[in-house]
């Protein structure tokens, strides 16, 4: 009896230390991210008296646990795109960055030169003006630029960093499939940590995970997109992963796709568009990339159509010293421009392109970009428009519509067969615009065959401010798609708003939706330090209560001693 | 019942905090600036609106100084031209005085002198220039000077341009006018090709009518009259009205006969024509200031002949007062168009500004309000923290 007493005293003892063992663990992690709470079961003995078996597991709810993965990719994707897409916002609200104020004072420096125009003072103010607006553009393109090739780095990081998280999860789940199952803490910190990564990696991208059939603690992983990223080859010891690579475009080479390739294959496969990717760091990156890029065409249409219309005014009148007014504003005419040594590689794709902007329809000039399709001989065979998401127009389209003029010289208009060759006129053109000329004498105020006293071409001139002379986005159909440059100014700022805003809605909407499921999540997984503190009390009276087992057979057998004494 | 793991009051609260601070953060933006929003993104359309209307009330500003300079340009033209009158006013009744009176030769001579003064005065009045040294009457050639003497002619270097400034988004308006309203007709010639007889006009209009007339019926061209005198009456003379056919008479009265407005000094000649120019080209009235000053001093003409050129001097005096007359009426139309325009864009402006106000501007009342509403709501939810956080049941064990 005082033999088993023992044993049972021992084996509850054991079995109360596995239990504080387990509550001291949970209150140690409790900072721990990922760390999933344990709870540690004992069972009878069926063999004998006194505890049987201490069984730890591990309270995941892998259901909940998926769902704060979704979130964690959802809001990391709006985090990314609100970051590019604000700071873009900011650029273009900015009054001393954006465009608004800079051509409103042009015009008001030009109503001044139209009240003087025999003094050079007044021309003079006009002509930095001009010098500001192009400086103002210059730094607003650059400014948008950067953000483009932050957003290009960021994808480059991302991407690394997502190659390396899936390399580990596929060691780590090779680990796990080594150790086999097994149910101790030491296992489960093993989960933790591959969860872990699992959740570092779908902040990267949208992932879903697939727990295998025969071992449920191994995870495969795919895209949203259903791409394989972890596969789980069947005989469980093995996994294979795949790579993730940002590539340049098919056809826009300036534009960005994410790609994969397997371990031991030198194929990539493309993962289509920047719109497939929905989720995660990089799929935010490769999304707003889009919105950015169209704003940088629009406010580049913008400023060309300006200036050309400045040039057509400026042309039409008489300088100070009666000469034929000339160009204010240098705008390439053509297109790659000349002595651009690389020019042939600034069309994007592989092929070339040499077209001119027609000033004479400077009103059909758009913010659209155009892309021409090659046969299986290298002949360009169409010309279609390049979509708002990305793909061609039904039919083929002039280029005579949107302003252009294509030099179709052999020489200069060529591609690889099979090709599609995008041009992207506005950003294109704008990124050369400088001005013409600091001579102030040269604004052509006076009208034809009159003196330096006249205005009436400044007149003129001042009128371009609320002509409707720049289509409002998109291609040109009538002239009832014109509008005037501030309104257009106003209507880019304020389509690209309400992109800023949506994003500012969708990453609060993000932000709560993943503080609702992980806080569901923590609910079954997370430490309860009110509730391990009542476990350390009762597994602590417990041990005392088993140990007292030892004391009483202790006593029992030195009362046995005793009563034997000698 | 939920079981709350501990990490999620704490992340629960940290963000409740966080939400509260943001907020805090933008109604303290929203005071201090006092605008409702910074980016496009915070109201895209709002910020659209603004735009646009920031832009409507600079050019409407822009449109004021511009209305300010047309202002400041039609008062220098207006004093400018009414000097003119005023001086030609007083020329009309020095040479009027001339024309009949019996002078003597050194008072026609003192006349001549005020005369040609104010002619001086009359060249510097058509020469304005504006204080940057703009020719104001020179039309586009603001440079050139307007009028000057070239061997002893005056003649207007300028052209036909006229300077106009915006004073509204749709509103030009002229603020200059060129020299030509200073080329106006001058008297059209009577003439004879009989020496001794001496012809001019006392009345131009009835004159002026004649021709007219008789230009709509023959062309507009010179026309030469006969005038036969009456075998039986030497103070009779019979001359064909080439408007009607039939012959008139018309008696001679001490020596001087008056025909259509003309008057003739047939000296006993028994036939002599009359001829009436073609309209003369217009001219400036410092040109008829020389001939009259010529006039004046030149003692050997008679009193008809030097009324003769008097007369034509006053005539084109007066068709100059016409012009300038109704070029000050244009003044006070387009200054009368510029107050209203002045008015108008005023209250556009102002209208414009409460727009933009009432969309981009917080109200202040409401912002303050505002602020100690967040403020307190970001007290409560630390309060929260401290009751969410601040027992554990650790406290209670021993």
């Amino acid at each position: 009896m005082i033999t088993e007493m023992l044993s049972i005293g021992k084996s509850a003892v054991a079995a109360q230390q596995v239990l504080l063992r387990t509550t001291s663990n949970n209150i140690a992690n409790i900072a721990t991210d990922n760390y999933v709470r344990q709870r540690s079961t004992t069972t009878d003995n069926a063999l004998a008296l006194g505890v049987g078996s201490v069984i730890t597991q591990r309270l995941n709810d892998t259901f909940k646990q998926q769902e704060v993965w979704r979130d964690t990719a959802n809001l990391a994707f709006n985090e990314a795109v609100f970051e590019q897409i604000h700071t873009v916002d900011q650029y273009l609200s900015n009054n001393s960055i954006g465009l608004s104020s800079s051509i409103t004072k042009m015009f008001t420096s030009l109503e001044s030169a139209n009240n003087n125009p025999i003094s050079e003072s007044e021309r003079t103010e006009f002509m930095s003006d001009i010098q500001g607006f192009v400086d103002r553009f210059n730094t607003l393109y650059d400014d948008i630029e950067s953000v483009l090739s932050d957003n290009a780095r960021k994808l480059e990081e991302s991407t690394k960093q997502a190659n390396e998280l899936i390399k580990s999860i596929a060691n780590m789940n090779n680990s796990i499939a080594a150790i086999g199952q097994k149910h101790d803490s030491f296992f489960y910190n093993l989960i933790d940590q591959r969860d872990a990564a699992v959740a570092e990696l779908a902040s990267l991208v949208d992932i879903r995970t697939v727990p295998n059939d025969e071992n449920p603690d191994i995870i495969g992983i795919n895209l949203a997109s259903g791409q394989s990223l972890v596969l789980v080859e069947s005989d469980l010891n093995q996994c294979t992963y795949g790579h993730l690579e940002i590539v340049p475009g098919t056809y826009d080479q300036s534009s960005k796709e994410l790609a994969i390739r397997f371990e031991g294959s030198n194929l990539y496969n493309r993962l289509g568009s920047d719109y497939e990717i929905t989720g995660g760091k990089i799929g935010g990156l490769l999304d707003c990339r889009r919105e950015i890029n169209e704003v940088l065409s629009s406010i580049s249409q913008l400023t060309v159509a300006l200036a050309i219309n400045f040039n057509n005014q400026n042309r039409e009148g008489f300088d100070l010293n009666s000469q034929q007014g000339q160009d204010l504003f240098d705008v390439p005419h053509t297109y790659p421009v000349a002595g651009d040594d690389d020019w042939c590689t600034t069309c994007y794709g592989k092929g070339s392109i040499r077209y001119a902007v027609d000033p004479s329809s400077i009103e059909k000039f758009s913010d659209c970009n155009l892309c021409f399709v090659s046969d299986d001989t290298g002949s360009f065979v169409g010309c279609y428009q390049v979509l708002e998401d990305g793909t061609l127009s039904e039919n083929t389209v002039d280029p005579a519509d949107f302003g252009l003029v294509i030099d179709t010289n052999p020489a200069y208009f060529y591609a690889e067969p099979n090709t599609r060759v995008t041009i992207k006129p506005a950003v294109d053109l704008a990124r050369h615009i400088k001005v013409a000329t600091t001579d102030a004498k040269k604004l052509a105020l006076s009208g034809s065959g009159l003196g330096p006293s006249d205005n009436s071409n400044g007149i003129a001139m001042s009128r371009l401010q609320n002509k409707p002379s720049v289509t409002n986005g998109g291609a040109y159909s009538s002239s009832d798609d014109l509008v005037s440059f501030t309104v257009r100014y106003a209507a880019i700022t304020c389509k690209f708003g309400a992109v800023a805003s949506n994003a500012n809605i969708s990453l609060q909407a993000a932000e709560g939706k993943l503080e609702q499921s992980k806080s569901s999540y923590e609910s079954a997984s997370g430490v309860s330090l009110d509730e391990e503190a009542a476990h350390l009390v009762q597994y602590q009276q417990y041990y005392s209560a088993a140990a007292k087992i030892i004391t009483a057979s202790q006593n029992t057998f030195q009362s046995l001693l005793s009563a034997l004494a000698i | 019942m939920t079981r709350i793991a501990t990490s999620t009051t704490y992340t629960k609260s940290v963000s409740y905090l966080q939400k509260n601070n943001v907020r805090l953060d933008r109604v303290s933006d929203q005071y201090n600036t006092g605008l409702k929003f910074r980016t496009a993104g915070d109201a895209p359309a709002d910020y659209a609106a603004t735009l646009r209307l920031e832009k409507d009330i600079t050019m409407y500003e822009q449109y004021n100084t511009n209305s300010g300079y047309a202002v400041d340009a039609l008062n220098l033209e207006e004093t400018a031209l009414t000097s003119l009158n005023e001086r030609l006013d007083r020329a009309q009744v020095l040479i009027t005085s001339g024309i009949n009176a019996s002078y003597s030769q050194d008072e026609f001579e003192s006349v001549a002198a005020e005369l040609s003064e104010i002619q001086e005065y009359i060249l510097g009045l058509m020469n304005t220039q504006t204080t940057e040294g703009e020719y104001i009457f020179s039309g586009s050639l603001g440079r050139t000077q307007s009028f000057v003497n070239v061997s002893g002619s005056y003649v207007y270097q300028g052209d036909s341009g006229q300077r106009q400034l915006n004073a509204s988004s749709s509103v030009a308006i002229p603020v200059s006018d060129p020299g030509f309203i200073f080329q106006v007709d001058t008297a059209r010639d009577i003439s004879t090709t009989n020496g001794n007889v001496h012809v001019g006009y006392d009345n131009y209009s009835s004159m002026l009518q004649f021709c007219e007339d008789m230009d709509r019926s023959f062309g507009v061209s010179a026309h030469t009259l006969t005038f036969t005198r009456d075998p039986s009456n030497e103070n009779l003379y019979t001359v064909t009205d080439p408007l009607t056919g039939s012959n008139v008479s018309v008696m001679c009265k001490k020596g001087v006969m008056d025909y259509r407005g003309v008057s003739i000094v047939p000296n006993g000649e028994a036939s002599f024509d009359v001829t009436f120019s073609a309209p003369q080209p217009q001219d400036n009235v410092l040109n008829s200031f020389t001939a009259a000053i010529n006039a004046f001093n030149d003692s050997t003409l008679s009193e008809f002949d030097r009324n003769v050129v008097l007369n034509r001097v006053t005539t084109h005096i007066t068709n100059t007062q016409n012009s300038i007359n109704k070029t000050l009426g244009r003044i006070g139309a387009r200054q009368n168009t510029l107050d209203t325009v002045i008015n108008s864009n005023q209250e556009i402006e102002d209208v414009k500004k409460e727009a933009k106000a009432t969309i981009s501007e917080v109200d202040l009342y409401e912002t303050t309000s505002e602020l100690a509403k967040t403020n307190s709501i970001l007290q409560m939810s630390m309060k929260s923290f401290n009751y969410m956080t601040g027992t554990s049941l650790f406290d209670y064990i021993s």
